[in-house]
């Protein structure tokens, strides 16, 4: 009979020798752990000290603990002089015995993260396989976490997205008004301000409609300033519409969007024109350019994320399915050489949206 | 008017605002939270405009002081942040401007001033606003009566407004002036030196190349100045916000 052999009868002996309840308790032990080891422990049960629990009970010891690289362990049974194992551990790294004890490193991604410690009649090969799928489940939650953190930088970074391209331009054609017409510098640096202040707003998630045509108008008034004649633009909006709210930029980098798209790549120019009114129920919202247009193919493909471009459309159709359901994203309607209309329709009262 | 800042540009941009004002007598500017209160103790102010953030006292720190002043000025917040509005009201403020400060914003702001100093004659009684609730227009020489509810809006020319409505339009003689004195309280606005519109008419809000903005009505267009563009649209959205236009269309 091998030690591994041994541990594994071990590892069974208490539990029963019943694999789903071995398997329920592993599982357990790896959502407890979901947090890391320094899991709050002010927000109801500390998780980490029910791991160790779970662990005791799983491996049949007179005491399990659990230990961060500082700060006190969280121990399940008592573990008398073996606590002193967690300090010798951190401090040089390698596994510490003593009588019938044991303290592993726990090392996640090549880096320490922890000590497990094992108190009682425990095999070897029991404890270092308790150990591994303690690293096991935090490199799990590790990578989680880091994938919740991405998924929200990006929107922070979309959300911020000021085109340099734009505001160099804008600042160039501010100052050349300085001279000739002091009043217009003056009016188009508040309407720069006012673009600046709502593009890095870090205010609540939901503005209202007239919130966000205000920062459209006084991105449009800077779009006039800097493409003079070329920019050719008509807004309507019904009153009725101003406070529904909806996510912040939600409208305006799609006016970026369709005046960069279907105005400023092209020499003669062309014209945007943005309308909001109520549909029943619903606030409907669009924008349309009489520009280059695309293939149909093309703008499904971008708003499944597969296309090239298109990252205002993608990131504010996934917002709006994110708040409101799936049925609320934008509608793309474009041919090649046909200009490009997105339609956007939100519910004029949703429960959970409320402007800040 | 006392005007805090320590950034000495945006002090001097607001000091000059404020003097350009014809409600403001005299404008003080102070570089910091120390200066503004020896000021202060030197003379009598109606208002004081406070940059929030600034080294050493800050702006809201310099609020919380000047409340316990025995007659203390009113206080308007001038914030790059509009994060900061909250923490404004938080110490009593009269009103807050965001920076770079719109003039038009500004005049808004001290005619709140001026009506809470009490320095500007109360709005007209109610009776007064009845009296033309209807308003007599000659027409082929008899005396007919268009009601107030009717009209869309209102058109300067010269001596004269003329009353537009759905079915026609009216000539009155009376200054457009007279004419917003008593229907400024029951929803009209002065969106132009030459128009007075009812906010309830307002089917849509059209901007176009040029900038410029026009208010449709079932009575026709009508043109809405640039510096009375914030208030309509803060009018409208209020009004809508009360659900004054419906359902929708």
């Amino acid at each position: 009979m091998t030690a591994t052999d041994a541990g594994r009868r071990r590892l069974f002996r208490r539990s029963g020798a019943d694999p789903t309840e071995v398997l329920a308790a592993g599982a357990a032990i790896a959502a407890d752990l979901r947090g890391g080891l320094g899991a709050a422990a002010d927000l109801g049960p500390d998780p980490v000290a029910r791991a160790a629990r779970r662990l005791r009970s799983l491996l049949g010891a007179r005491a399990v603990g659990l230990a961060q690289l500082h700060g006190e362990p969280a121990w399940a049974g008592r573990p008398g002089s073996a606590a002193d194992l967690v300090e010798q551990v951190r401090k040089d790294g390698h596994r510490a015995t003593a009588k019938e004890a044991v303290a592993l490193p726990l090392v996640v991604r090549g880096e320490p993260a922890g000590v497990l410690v094992v108190v009682g009649e425990v095999g070897r090969g029991a404890a270092r396989r308790a150990a591994d799928w303690v690293v096991e489940a935090l490199e799990r939650s590790r990578l989680e976490a880091s994938a919740a953190a991405a998924a929200e930088a990006e929107l922070k970074a979309l959300r911020a997205e000021i085109s340099p391209h734009f505001v160099y331009n804008a600042l160039t054609t501010i100052g050349s008004y300085v001279d000739s017409d002091p009043e217009r510098t003056r009016d188009l640096i508040l309407d720069f301000a006012e673009y600046i202040r709502h593009s890095v707003a870090r205010r609540g998630e939901y503005t209202t409609l007239a919130g966000e045509f205000r920062a459209v108008e006084a991105y449009l008034a800077l779009a006039r300033a800097v493409l003079g004649d070329r920019l050719r633009v008509q807004v309507r909006i019904a009153p009725e519409v101003l406070p529904v709210a909806l996510p912040f930029l939600a409208l305006q980098p799609l006016v970026e969007n369709a005046v960069q798209h279907g105005v400023e790549r092209r020499g003669e120019g062309g014209s945007v024109q943005v309308s909001g009114e109520a549909q029943g129920s619903d606030c409907v919202i669009a924008i349309e350019d009489d520009g280059p247009g695309m293939d149909p193919e093309h703008a499904r493909a971008v708003l499944a994320g597969a296309g090239t471009g298109g990252l205002a459309l993608v990131n504010v159709d996934r917002r709006l399915r994110a708040v409101y359901g799936p049925q609320y994203g934008l509608v793309i309607e474009t041919a090649l050489g046909s200009g490009t209309r997105v339609v956007m329709r939100v519910p004029r009262f949703h429960p959970g949206v409320v402007a800040s | 008017m006392l005007a805090v800042d320590d950034v000495a540009p945006a002090l001097a941009e607001l000091t000059r605002l404020l003097r350009a004002s014809p409600c403001v007598a005299e404008a003080v500017p102070a570089g910091d939270a120390l200066t503004a209160l020896k000021t202060l103790q030197s003379g009598t102010f109606d208002a004081v405009f406070l940059d929030i953030s600034m080294p050493g006292m800050d702006g809201l720190e310099l609020a919380k002081l000047l409340a316990r002043m025995a007659d203390p000025p009113e206080v308007v917040f001038v914030t790059a942040f509009e994060e900061h509005a909250v923490s404004a009201y938080g110490v009593g403020a009269l009103d807050y401007l965001l920076k770079p400060v719109a003039a038009e914003r500004l005049n808004a702001t001290l005619t709140r001033v001026l009506r809470v100093a009490g320095r500007e004659p109360v709005a007209p009684p109610p009776a007064a606003v009845d009296e033309l609730a209807a308003v007599s227009v000659e027409l082929g020489g008899r005396t007919r009566y268009v009601r107030r509810a009717d009209v869309r809006y209102a058109e300067a020319q010269g001596d004269y407004v003329r009353l537009h409505t759905r079915g026609g339009s009216h000539l009155v003689r009376m200054p457009i002036s007279r004419l917003e004195e008593h229907w400024g309280g029951v929803g009209y606005v002065r969106v132009h030196r030459s128009f007075l519109l009812a906010v309830s008419a307002v089917q849509e809000l059209r901007s176009d190349s040029t900038g410029g903005l026009l208010a449709h009505t079932d009575a026709g267009d009508v043109p809405v100045s640039r510096r009375h563009a914030r208030e309509l649209r803060d009018r409208l959205l209020e009004a809508a916000t009360r659900g004054d236009f419906g359902a929708g269309r």
